[in-house]
């Protein structure tokens, strides 16, 4: 699968010494370090040890020492790996397997493009196919998240729950005193942060202003409350109508879910959210469907309910589409159901707080190949009138996935696909940033870059022009190139990192631009975040007012900014490094041509500074 | 405290020293706090435990914003502590200087009382609780010997509350003198102008827009370095509430890194807060309202 000559190669010289491994399997970490055995992309040919007791190792050695000297073998392999540029990614895209699987356990680079880091959404679907369960990473994350995301809209409720307690007993302590206070004009029932000094009209005046806001619109004290408050002025006047249409509706359309599709529910779980209307136009669909199809959709539903299974999702999407709503209308039309079940649910957990626990019995059920029929049967049997439909949790179930209807539809295809036998072919490429691809090409000439059109080889030279020109957005047209370019920056810190023997891999999810690992992501976390920060040191950029305009605004960083990227790090248990980059003055296009990349790359210099959050009355050892 | 804040009437004076705005008084902090949502932020040491950061006291400094909103609103005014006090303290004299003086005695005879006061109380506390005690003890025990450890308990709160002296006629002696009282400002507050002229507003960021539009939404807005944010925003009081957004504001058309919606958003979500961004949008075709427009975003994968 992967360049397997040059790691046996180097495996084999190393297991002739040391005693051959028994005939008993290897262990994980021992399949880990065998895999991952070479660190870059390259070969190297160590002499044989010496063992002072056997002079014929002596021999040995001069044999390879000479044999090298004479005819030196190449540390480059035969055929180097190939990655296409694509101007539209700013990327290297690699499809070939043998440069992907070489890149990925060679040094670390790249990343899939379906994957979190390394290439493995292929095997991914196997195993789902194979209903193995967790086998990639990406599985387990999955699962975990789910997990955590109940846990945390268990806390939610269990918080709001207590908040609304204590509003009651306040509102309680309110009227009390209001009454004593109308009573007689003494002071007595002061509550709360008043003191007793307080003067009555103050504390009547705040007492009635807050007991009226939560009666109109309940002051934000919970996530749910403050989900449900208007967000415009619009979402005002729906209320207002909602609640005259509610009034109008007798009884039993009101305990009906669909007469509440319009209102405004608060999204009390992901499933909500996700049916949530995305523009106002999809709003107004919405009502136009309230007031005229409602029943269809109920009885679209309930028919869904009686199929089965999986496939059963697709066909009550057909039946709806049958049922004269329209291909276009569809997605929307499914993503309403949710949203009933959303509002329903609010306004029964008003009352006596169970909102969350729905929530929470969705979620639960929503494990991957959990059949959705099951989720929905138990919940059938509450008192409460609220539909499930099995299609609606089919949303939900990829609730990791894009959150749009319109994605959904998308994703059903992909599950189609998924539930026939047939072979999946590989839609998963692997990505370069510039920086890897450089390095790659330029310091280790591993990598070999084809132009995408002619698809011939870019050198070196033209490959730095390029990739200095993508790295703005949108891409430079003009050939002068800037000296604190994007991807200068990026590459002179990318450089001295790999050259002193670290894994460098992007660090856009923790904030920051690099995170530096020890040996490699498969064999421990990443110790360090690093910040790029560029550093106008060179007189020239403090020759000019203008200048030093330009160079103020590049280097402006806030305090509240370095907080932020300072706790973030920490919280993750990684030590922050801001790298500074030392910015020469720029070059005239000559110059830059007769000094060429290695040239250019000389002008720059790099200064670390290591951050760390230090408490004085915490870190006294 | 006798005072209460009753006694403050807007506007109230803001000290500006050395660019900071101040508060030194603590009818008027708690004033603001109650009336107009100000919190401010406590920056004083504590005299008793000088060399502890945790628990801060008097003064409160206020964030420019929190000045300039209370200018607008015309609630308070700012005092340039450093020209007021050039002008004033060279031409302090005869019954304004009288006056002075006499009220920091007063204050300082207050502040012995109250004093005197506490630590009578106690005495009574410590002597009733020792008579109980040593009931008990005989009643328990007798002539039995008593356990070290016990003794020194009890006879500990004793000792440290009891003077030399009988207790009683110290007390009454000692009202003699006042207590030296540091003042805050070298001049009394009625020496203020009462209604002060039309001022230049505190200089503040871009982002006063957004500290005024959710302050006007009745929210809590204290500062939010702690977060990395500009500002901490609190439904309520913040010692009754957690603060439920961390809000950073950018000008309307300014470019947003990514970086920062990552981190902040990360960091937000981690502390339970949302992560909240907004700005004072230009061509917004409303008319009325502050036009600041605000979104909040969240990390979903947490």
């Amino acid at each position: 699968m992967a360049d397997t000559t040059p790691v046996q190669a180097v495996q084999s010289e190393a297991a002739v010494t040391p005693a051959a491994p028994s005939s008993q399997p290897k262990t994980n970490r021992q399949n880990v370090n065998k895999l991952y055995a070479l660190p870059a992309p390259l070969r190297t040919f160590p002499l044989p040890t010496l063992v002072p007791h056997n002079p014929l190792s002596l021999f040995q050695i001069l044999y390879v020492w000479l044999s090298q000297t004479i005819n030196p073998p190449s540390s480059h392999f035969e055929t180097p790996y190939y990655g296409l540029w694509s101007p539209e990614t700013r990327s290297v895209h690699v499809t070939d397997s043998r440069s992907i699987r070489g890149l990925w356990e060679q040094g670390f680079y790249g990343k899939g493009s379906l994957s979190r880091s390394e290439p493995n959404w292929m095997s991914g679907q196997k195993a789902r196919r194979e209903n193995k369960g967790k086998v990639t990473s990406e599985e387990v994350t999955r699962q975990r998240r789910a997990a955590r995301q109940q846990t945390k809209w268990e806390r939610a409720r269990k918080e709001r729950e207590a908040i609304e307690q204590k509003l009651l007993e306040e509102a309680e302590a309110a009227r009390v005193s209001d009454t004593t206070n109308n009573g007689d004009s003494a002071s007595t029932g002061e509550e709360g942060l008043f003191e007793s000094d307080t003067s009555v009209t103050v504390s009547d005046v705040c007492e009635d202003s807050s007991v009226e806001k939560y009666m109109e619109w309940q002051s934000p004290v919970g996530p749910l409350e403050l989900l449900s408050l208007p967000n415009s002025t619009l979402d005002l006047a729906k209320a207002s109508l909602n609640l005259t249409r509610a009034v109008e509706q007798d009884v039993a359309t009101v305990s009906d879910p669909v007469s509440f599709m319009g209102s405004n529910a608060a999204p009390v779980g992901p499933l909500q959210i996700l049916a949530l209307p995305n523009s106002r136009l999809e709003r107004s669909f919405n009502e136009a469907l309230l007031s005229e199809g409602g029943n269809e959709i109920v009885t679209a539903t309930h028919h869904s309910l009686k199929e089965d299974s999986k496939d059963s999702f697709l066909k009550s999407r057909s039946n709806e589409n049958g049922a004269a709503i329209g291909h276009g209308l569809n997605g929307h039309a499914t993503a309403t159901k949710p949203y009933m079940n959303g509002h329903s649910s609010i306004t029964e957990g008003a009352i006596n707080g169970s909102a969350h626990s729905d929530g929470t019995a969705y979620t639960s059920n929503f494990l991957p190949n959990g059949s959705a029929i099951s989720a929905s049967t138990p919940m059938m049997k509450r008192r409460k009138s609220v539909r499930f439909s099995p299609t609606v949790e089919k949303n939900t179930f990829i609730q990791n996935e894009p959150l749009s209807p319109e994605h959904a539809s998308l994703i059903t295809t992909i599950i189609a696909d998924e539930a026939e036998p047939a072979k999946t072919e590989e839609q998963e490429h692997f990505q370069l940033t510039l920086e890897e691809a450089f390095f790659l090409a330029y310091s280790l000439g591993a990598l070999t870059i084809l132009d995408p059109v002619t698809k011939s080889p870019i050198s070196n030279k033209d490959l730095f022009k390029v990739f200095r020109r993508s790295s703005y957005f949108p891409p430079l047209t003009n050939a002068s190139f800037a000296p604190d370019d994007p991807f200068m920056l990026n590459y002179v810190v990318y450089h001295h990192f790999r050259s002193l023997g670290w894994v460098v891999r992007g660090g856009v999810k923790f904030a920051v631009d690099f995170m530096l690992y020890n040996r490699g992501p498969v064999f421990s976390h990443a110790e360090f975040a690093v910040v790029i920060l560029p550093s106008y040191s060179d007189p020239y950029w403090s020759s000019d007012v203008s200048l030093q305009n330009y160079v103020k605004g590049k280097e402006k960083r806030t305090w509240a900014w370095f907080h932020c990227i300072n706790r973030v790090i920490t919280q993750v248990r990684k030590t922050l490094v801001l790298v500074y980059v030392d910015i020469p003055s720029p070059l005239n296009d000559g110059d830059e041509e007769d000094i060429g990349v290695d040239g250019v790359l000389a002008r720059y210099k790099v200064r670390e500074v290591v951050m760390q959050r230090w408490l004085s009355n915490r870190q006294r050892d | 405290m006798a005072e209460s804040s009753d006694s403050v009437s807007e506007p109230l004076p803001i000290s500006l020293v050395a660019g900071r705005y101040l508060l030194f008084d603590i009818n008027v902090v708690t004033y603001l706090r109650r009336t107009h949502h100000i919190c401010g932020t406590l920056i004083g040491s504590i005299p008793q435990i000088p060399q502890q950061n945790v628990f801060l006291g008097l003064p409160v400094e206020l964030m420019p914003e929190e000045a300039r909103l209370l200018v607008e609103k015309e609630a308070a005014y700012i005092v340039d502590d450093f020209a007021w006090h050039k002008e004033r303290f060279n031409t302090f004299k005869g019954a304004d200087r009288a006056d002075y003086l006499e009220s920091l005695r007063s204050e300082g005879f207050k502040a012995r009382r109250a004093a005197e006061a506490t630590s009578q109380n106690k005495k009574k506390n410590a002597l009733a609780k020792q008579a109980v005690r040593k009931s008990r003890e005989e009643a328990l025990e007798g002539a039995a010997m008593k356990d070290p450890t016990d003794g020194g308990e009890a006879e500990s709160p004793f000792d440290y509350d009891r003077p030399d002296s009988p207790a009683p006629s110290t007390v009454s002696i000692s009202t003699n003198k006042p207590y030296a009282v540091t003042p805050t400002a070298t001049y009394s507050t009625s020496s203020l102008p009462a209604n002060p002229a039309q001022q230049p507003n505190p200089d503040t960021t871009s982002s006063y827009h957004l500290f005024a539009h959710l302050h006007s939404k009745d929210y809590f807005v204290m500062p939010g370095l702690r977060f990395g944010c500009d500002y901490n925003v609190y439904p309520g009081d913040p010692l009754r509430f957690h603060s439920h957004f961390a809000a950073v504001s950018y000008e309307w058309d300014e470019e947003i890194p990514m970086m920062d919606l990552i981190g902040g958003g990360r960091l937000g979500t981690r502390v339970k807060k949302a992560f909240l961004i907004g700005g004072k949008d230009l061509e917004s075709k409303a008319q009325d309202g502050d036009r600041v427009r605000t979104f909040s975003i969240e990390w979903g994968g947490m």
